[in-house]
């Protein structure tokens, strides 16, 4: 529209010149005196008076008679002038309104140049919008352009991812909310047994370790009897946690401070690794504002930084920033990274690379940040592994006042 | 009605009627042709140089031109013209009279404007050969205000004004969009407005006379 405006503006800026010029060279030169009744009286005058001196005169006649012929010729133009003034008015004004015509003919065509040129565009936006309407993942709108169809394009790009991850993060939800369901009844149905089978573990052990009767190796056996019991109410702990992990109580933070407070907290919690924070901050600048759960996001940090120690990391990085209206924290590390055939399931309960893990550690870690209304995805990386946290951008001013 | 007014009226009507004799338009005369040595002359013109707008352009100091054509059936089959222009210091009249079949102008001088109506009245004017048998044809009078040497002069004294007062009077408008090619061209289009367009015409419906005798041969 600008660029419209802007072109029928020069238009009119370039007709407004030619007429100035057109009436410049003109109406100056000529329309304004050459039909001039007053000046054709005093030429007319003129010669009256150079006739009368010759007569007073003889002597100087020839001069008078020359000065006569020179007033007489510019008389007789002027005459031709005023026989033709209705003539060269209108051949004037004609130019000036084929001037303007020849303005307005431009301007015109290029509307309707325009017009054309916007209807394909318009039509891809149409089928663009057919397809995102009908639920089509990761819609594309070809047109790169910079006025509005450009950017209504980009918006329906952007809309169109928007619902691909809103539609990945409420299957990953389901997803979840069907293994915490199952995770339920499995505590709820080794509870009993596991403690029972635990505390007669601890009787048979000290049976058989008390009196001085004992046989060493049944006592040995019943030893690691019990730590597989224990091994097993570890399982059972993660899976209630994982069963009944608690809504968010969200509240207003800058993300970068708390990426670099955790960073100084933890700092010598994973021997080893050096742990540090940055990140380039929100587009735009200012603070990087979410409504999060410190415990929860805590929680989700130190699970994502055990992995990467324990897979043998020797540097995490945390780096905050974002777009738009959402924020992310990436925490990146430098370790042998997550294994392809893995890659695409590691969120999902009990999928683990370690022996000895449960598989529910990104499982929870994910599900905290589908709560926060945001996501935990895989970052493609050159090297190590990079795990995405993706937060709702916090609205509303710094008190508290978030919409 | 008493006999006073009667004479009043009478005498009003007689005024009338000789106004209207003296006066009347020259459209109603009708020039003659005549079959004379064997080509044709046109004759008795009608009195035209009363006409207002020719009266006062006889007096201009630009020559009037005066273009006669006979036309049969659409076709032109004689012209000749007469050029008439008053000479300011010496104020006499200038006459050249160019006709059909005469390869010279012949030129006379007109001391005064009743002289100069008397010689209008009194012009032969040779429109060519006479055509073979008799048939009715149209006289077409177109009467021009100034020549073509008038009409080039003024073209070229007007660019010169033009190119004059850019480069005096608003030397600004010279370095509006370039100065010369916009003002050469508008200079163009406006000098081509001045031309030589006719200030009044006359048609007469005429009787072209037969041939009597040998026709002249064409020369």
């Amino acid at each position: 529209m600008s660029r419209t405006v802007a072109v029928t503006l020069l238009l009119l800026a370039l007709a407004c010149t030619l007429f100035y010029a057109l009436h410049r060279s003109m109406a100056d030169a000529v329309l304004a005196f050459g039909a001039h009744p007053e000046v054709v009286e005093a030429l007319e005058a003129s010669l009256d008076d150079q006739k009368e001196l010759a007569r007073l005169d003889p002597s100087v006649e020839a001069e008078r008679r020359e000065r006569f012929d020179e007033v007489q010729e510019l008389l007789l133009r002027l005459r031709v002038l005023e026989l033709n003034r209705q003539d060269i008015l209108r051949r004037y004004e004609a130019l000036l309104v084929a001037l303007f015509l020849a303005s307005a003919a431009l301007a015109v065509g290029f509307l309707v140049w325009r017009q054309r040129r916007q209807e394909p565009r318009l039509a891809r936006l149409q089928a663009a919008l057919t397809r995102l309407a009908a639920g089509e993942p990761e819609v594309r709108a070809p047109d790169r352009g910079r006025d509005a169809v450009g950017r209504i394009a980009a918006m329906i790009e952007r809309t169109s991812r928007r619902m691909a991850a809103d539609r990945r993060r409420l299957a990953a939800l389901q997803g979840l909310s069907a293994w915490q369901s199952t995770a339920r009844q499995q505590v709820h149905e080794l509870r009993t047994p596991l403690t029972a089978a635990r505390l007669a573990a601890e009787r048979l052990r000290a049976e058989l370790t008390t009196g001085g009767n004992g046989d060493g190796e049944a006592a040995a056996a019943a030893e690691r009897g019990e730590e597989e019991l224990a091994r097993l109410g570890e399982q059972a702990r993660r899976l209630a946690e994982f069963a009944r992990l608690p809504p968010p109580q969200p509240a207003r933070s800058d993300l970068a401070a708390l990426a670099a407070e955790f960073a100084n907290t933890y700092r010598d919690a994973w021997p080893g690794t050096d742990l540090s924070a940055g990140g380039g901050g929100y587009e735009g600048g200012g603070e990087i504002a979410v409504e999060v759960d410190r415990d929860l996001l805590r929680q989700v940090l130190v699970n994502l930084c055990e992995n990467a120690s324990q897979a043998g990391a020797g540097r995490i990085e945390l780096r905050a920033g974002g777009n738009g209206a959402a924020a992310e924290l990436v925490v990146a590390d430098d370790g042998p990274g997550v294994p392809p055939a893995l890659a695409g399931r590691v969120f999902e309960p009990y999928v683990t690379s370690r022996g000895d893990g449960s598989g529910l550690g990104l499982a929870i870690c994910r599900k905290i940040l589908l709560d926060h209304g945001g996501d935990l995805e895989l970052a493609e990386t050159a090297g190590g592994a990079a795990f995405r946290l993706t937060l709702p951008r916090a609205t509303g001013d710094a008190d508290g006042a978030a919409a | 009605m008493s006999g006073a007014d009667r004479r009043a009226a009478l005498a009003t009507l007689l005024l009338a009627v000789a106004a209207l004799a003296v006066f009347a338009p020259a459209a109603g005369a009708q020039p003659r042709l005549e079959a004379r040595d064997g080509a044709l002359w046109l004759t008795a013109l009608p009195p035209i140089l009363a006409e207002e707008s020719v009266d006062r352009q006889l007096t201009s100091g630009l020559t009037t031109g005066f273009v006669f054509t006979l036309e049969v059936e659409r076709e032109t089959r004689g012209a000749a013209q007469v050029e008439i222009r008053y000479e300011l210091w010496d104020e006499v009249f200038l006459t050249a009279r160019l006709e059909a079949g005469r390869a010279d102008e012949r030129r006379e001088t007109v001391g005064s404007r009743p002289a100069l109506d008397r010689w209008w009245r009194t012009l032969d004017l040779r429109l060519g050969a006479l055509p073979a048998g008799g048939a009715d044809g149209e006289v077409h009078l177109v009467i021009v205000p100034f020549s073509q040497a008038e009409e080039a002069e003024t073209r070229r004294w007007f660019a010169e004004s033009v190119r004059r007062a850019e480069s005096t009077g608003s030397g600004d408008s010279a370095s509006l969009g370039g100065g010369g090619g916009l003002d050469r061209v508008l200079t163009t289009l406006i000098g081509t407005s001045i031309r030589r367009r006719p200030l009044v015409e006359y048609r007469w419906a005429v009787e072209i006379p037969q041939a009597t005798g040998n026709p002249e041969a064409p020369e």
